[in-house]
């Protein structure tokens, strides 16, 4: 039986804001010297503290929710997740239930379009390690991280390959980059990844998904779901139905079943009363819309559009000093952009040392006219045959290249406008 | 008034006999001091006393005084403060011993208004364990007696800040209201005590209940005094999302006690006919008074009471079950399995409310009712300025009432729920003793009518001399 | 009307997502007071609330509270920490917490 695979992915991006999601406290877990030194009230979850949302973290949910071509919601709100878990202060996480900031947008990729779902904003939890303490198995948590904005983003289950999805979640994180609201790093953890994976045999979606967790890295991500694949796959030919679950990838291993709950988690979403709803006016979406960079995509399109083949836009898009010199390049003189981006791609610019006003001029004199009359140039050859007696020589001694060096001192002389041909005659005549 | 032992004092006398030297701050504590270790063996309306703190704050104010040009308001002014509000370094135990050694970090807004005031906090006074009842009978440190009787309940869940109000073991308090948690025990002691509109006051560092319910409010033995206070501790504070952006108006300067042409409805739904026989009677015949002044009564109708019951249990449970999810036990506190029976049910009951399956025929539908509230409470204000009607169906119970009892707290605030899941403001007025034991009336008002409600409040206390005849 | 009764299933299923422990004798008092208290509360249903929609927030038209990205002090780590039950080199300690089998 051969199946299809039905993947949807949940990327979980740490915003760069100064101050976390509901509290002053510095948004700064992964630079913190020491642990539990960026906390309060509100994000320790303390008895009588309540949470006031960052007005420049739900701009930049909204910003990445416009870059992924969503809708803006008109109302919104947040609502408490609850579950129990050391990590999670409050026994419930602030987070978007049924009235996300961000809803139905999408993104292209060569294998076809993903869309996405929605753009939501919630708050991180502590991070939790495991240690021996006086000889107790112990888990140590550290809350700084607790509280951190973090924007969640899900797509519909439209990725079809590894392939796509490594398409997918790379221009995800481009763009996200592109427009500054996080450093989308996974090493520091601030983009996580989450697969749901199912197979379908006849294109319908499936009854069931598996949710797998603990990926971090884009090629970890094609790597479980094909795994998955062959994993669902054998059960499905037994005339198994795969588990509905949450996996754990383990490098080198595979997927794992994560401890068993015996139900399906309850969060018992419930509208977050210490935080009054929103009403997001079209005057602040396109204030925020115009704030956009313009994002990779749309630069390599104008960039195809000057001329540059796609390999060097997709090379060029990537390079902050490359654009930059591109940049200038268009507007000084237009149609040198295809050249240019060639000879950047090609390294035969050297960045620190060429400007691109100097690139320009170097062009344009190699098609200005050449000096051709004699009695321009009469002085110029005088004076390099006067000044150097030895080449002279050399010539008369029958050295042909003695020519040459003739020529290029002339060149010199000349601001490299003397025409070769010219000179040569010239040098003939008088040498 | 010279004569009055200090401790029986309001804010008021207190201001003006430390303004013209006549008495200390630290004259003036250690008189509640005095009497709260005299008495409170008995009344057991404090959890922790801050004796010492109170005292250097009482030496310091008088310093204070000595040397500043203007003084705040209630410098020196001993008070009693809920065990709910936090107090940075001192013990917070919101009655529940999962809280036994809890010290908090940081203090709530009200107290840090309180203190900047000049306030000196004489201690945290017994409430029913997380604000979870109306008797303070389930506080795990033992029931508050009432003053007035000891054989009887305080009231709750602000029943220790009534209870001390009544046996003069202090001469201010703060409480904060849940759904009748200031106005009850007010009631059962015969003192005022005042529920401002949801959103007037901060509930930033009050260990949280119902977070869409929650309303501090002063606790007093005049109108005046809940005038200032309630100047005092109002505002907006940018800890708290929920509070108005409304200024505050000048509550005392502004008091006045001309009611004519005020329009005061009295619901007939809440003069229940199962009600205490003469409380009833006594509520209508406070009201009386206001004819005689100028105002005008009017008959009218509200959502049945026994609706505010069923609704606000399930809103109350459900947030109450969200609210207490946080208390395991790691980053302070004890874990779970300190929690009392009382908390114990809440929580389950909350839970079921909003768990998967339930949360349409449950928490959803309550919601809904609530608005149905709302837009009842809305078409009456349009009627009348304010409503009057008693403030709880009985008197003083014994001890041992609520034992049994599954839904105790919310069968005694029946005539209090209503205006709580609205977010409207009401003030419990004591008008007279049926049986040795006080009767109040409430005075409801449409938000951010406080000025209105202390008007009519003042109006009947010039009228009637209360004070004078029940404290 | 008909009294909500919680199968033993269901009571067990709300004590876990409720976090807490019910004795036995506990629960011969807790569990019929709780489905007195879900059926008492049923009587809401006389009431119509079809196309009423619900009061999450009794502030009336308050709307768009929030705050500007400004860092504010934080408490100091041993203050923050002074009421925590366990601590180790500056982390709030618990018993191991573990996901996988």
């Amino acid at each position: 039986m051969t199946y299809s695979l039905v993947c949807g992915a949940e990327i979980h991006v740490e915003l760069n804001t100064k101050s976390k999601m509901f509290c002053g406290c510095k948004n700064d877990p992964f630079g913190a010297a020491k642990p539990n030194i960026y906390t309060c009230p509100v994000c320790l979850g303390l008895p009588g503290a309540l949470p006031v949302p960052n007005k420049k973290a739900i701009e930049d949910c909204i910003k990445i929710g416009l870059a992924l071509h969503c809708e803006i919601a008109e109302v919104s709100k947040f609502d408490r997740k609850h579950y129990f878990y050391p990590d999670l202060p409050k026994g419930y996480q602030i987070s978007q239930y049924d009235e996300p900031f961000c809803v139905k947008g999408y993104v292209d990729t060569s294998f076809g379009r993903v869309g996405i779902t929605r753009v939501h904003m919630e708050e991180d939890t502590a991070k939790m390690h495991h240690e021996v303490v006086d000889g107790v198995k112990s888990s140590l948590i550290d809350f700084n991280r607790s509280g951190v904005p973090l924007v969640e983003i899900v797509s519909e289950p439209d990725i079809k390959s590894p392939e796509q999805a490594k398409e997918f979640l790379k221009k995800v994180r481009d763009i996200v980059r592109a427009i500054g609201v996080s450093s989308c790093d996974m090493e520091k953890g601030s983009m996580r990844l989450e697969a749901n994976v199912s197979l379908t045999s006849d294109g319908s979606l499936p009854a069931y998904k598996v949710e797998v967790k603990n990926i971090n890295s884009f090629r970890f991500f094609a790597n479980a779901l094909e795994y998955e694949t062959k994993r669902q796959a054998e059960l499905l030919d037994k005339g198994e139905t795969p588990t509905q679950e949450t996996r754990g990838w383990r490098e080198g291993y595979g997927t794992v079943s994560q401890r068993g709950k015996e139900d399906a988690a309850d969060y018992r979403y419930m509208p977050e009363p210490d935080i009054p709803p929103f009403e997001i006016s079209r005057d602040m979406v396109e204030h925020l819309r115009k704030e956009l960079p313009i994002l990779p995509e749309e630069i390599i399109t104008s960039l195809v559009a000057d001329g540059l083949s796609e390999s060097a836009a997709k090379i060029v898009v990537n390079q902050t000093d490359m654009l930059e010199f591109i940049e200038q390049v268009k507007k000084l003189n237009s149609k040198y952009v295809q050249k240019a981006g060639n000879d950047l791609v090609n390294k035969k610019i050297d960045l620190k040392k060429t400007s691109p006003e100097d690139y320009l001029k170097t062009l344009e004199n190699a098609k200005m006219d050449k000096i051709t009359d004699e009695a321009t140039l009469r002085p110029l050859v005088e004076k390099a045959i006067a000044e150097n007696p030895a080449v002279v020589a050399d010539y008369k001694a029958g050295k042909q290249n003695a020519l040459g060096f003739f020529v290029g001192v002339v060149m010199k002389a000349s601001g490299g406008k003397a025409d070769p041909r010219a000179t040569t005659d010239l040098l003939k005549k008088l040498l | 008034m010279s004569n009055k032992p200090l401790n029986e004092l309001s804010v008021k006398e207190a201001q003006t006999m430390l303004a013209d030297g006549t008495v200390s701050s630290v004259e003036l504590t250690r008189s509640c001091l005095e009497t709260i270790e005299a008495k409170d063996p008995e009344i057991h309306a404090f959890v922790t006393v801050l004796a010492d703190d109170a005292m250097d704050a009482a030496k310091r104010a008088d310093q204070v005084r000595k040397t500043a040009k203007t003084v705040p308001p209630l410098l020196g002014i001993p008070f009693a403060v809920k065990d709910n509000f936090l107090t940075k370094g001192a013990r917070t135990t919101a009655s529940s011993k999962v809280l036994d050694n809890y010290y908090p970090q940081y203090s709530a807004t009200v107290i840090e208004k309180l203190e900047a005031s000049g306030g000196v906090i004489l201690g945290k006074t017994n409430m029913d364990a997380w604000a979870h009842g109306s008797s303070t009978e389930t506080s795990d440190y033992g029931p508050t007696h009432n003053p007035w009787d000891t054989s009887r309940l305080a009231g709750g869940s602000s029943g220790g800040s009534a209870a001390a109000l009544a046996a003069a073991e202090t001469i201010a308090a703060v409480g904060t209201e849940t759904a009748g948690s200031i106005r009850q025990p007010s009631s059962w002691c015969g003192t005022i005590g005042f529920k401002p509109t949801y959103g007037r006051v901060s509930r930033y560092g009050v260990v949280a209940m119902g977070s869409s319910l929650d309303s501090p409010g002063p606790m007093t033995k005049s109108v005046e005094d809940t005038a200032l206070i309630l100047g005092v501790i109002a505002g907006h504070d940018a800890r708290d999302a929920t509070t108005a952006p409304v200024p505050v108006p000048d509550y005392l300067g502004d008091l006045q006690n001309d009611i004519h042409n005020l329009k005061i409805g009295l619901p007939k739904e809440y003069f229940m006919t199962d009600s205490q026989p003469g409380v009833n009677e006594m509520v209508k015949k406070a009201a009386a008074v206001y004819e005689n002044l100028g105002a005008q009564l009017v008959e009218v109708s509200l959502l049945d009471p026994k609706y505010s019951i069923a609704d606000y249990t399930i809103v109350q449970r459900s947030e109450v079950s969200s609210n207490l999810a946080r208390y395991t036990g790691v980053r302070y506190g004890n874990d779970r399995c300190y929690f009392g029976d009382e908390a114990k049910r809440r929580i389950m009951l909350g839970t079921y409310a909003l768990s998967s399956g339930y949360y349409d025929a449950y928490y959803k539908k309550a919601q809904a009712v609530r608005m149905l509230m709302k837009r009842d409470f809305d078409r009456v204000f349009e009627q009348v300025d304010l409503i009057l009607s008693p403030t709880t169906p009985s008197t003083a119970l014994p001890l041992g009432a609520t034992h049994g009892q599954a839904m105790f707290g919310e069968l005694a605030d029946v005539l209090a729920e209503a205006s709580s899941l609205t977010g409207h403001p009401a003030i419990n007025m004591p008008v007279g003793l049926l049986q040795g034991l006080p009767v109040g009336m409430q005075l409801i008002g449409n938000h951010f009518a406080e000025q209105k409600i202390l008007n009519a409040a003042y109006a009947y206390e010039q009228a009637t001399n209360w004070r004078e005849n029940t404290l | 009307m008909a009294k909500t009764q919680l199968s033993d299933s269901d009571f067990k299923k709300l004590v876990r997502q409720s976090n807490l422990v019910i004795s036995e004798s506990d629960e011969k008092t807790i569990r019929p007071q709780l489905s007195e208290a879900l059926s008492a509360v049923r009587v809401l249903d006389e009431l119509d609330t079809k196309n009423v929609p619900t009061l999450d927030h009794p502030t009336g038209d308050l709307k768009n509270v929030w705050r500007e990205d400004v860092v504010e002090p934080s408490l100091p780590q041993d203050l923050a920490l002074s009421q925590a039950h366990e601590q180790h080199d500056g982390y709030v300690v618990t018993k191991a917490v573990f996901d996988e089998q």
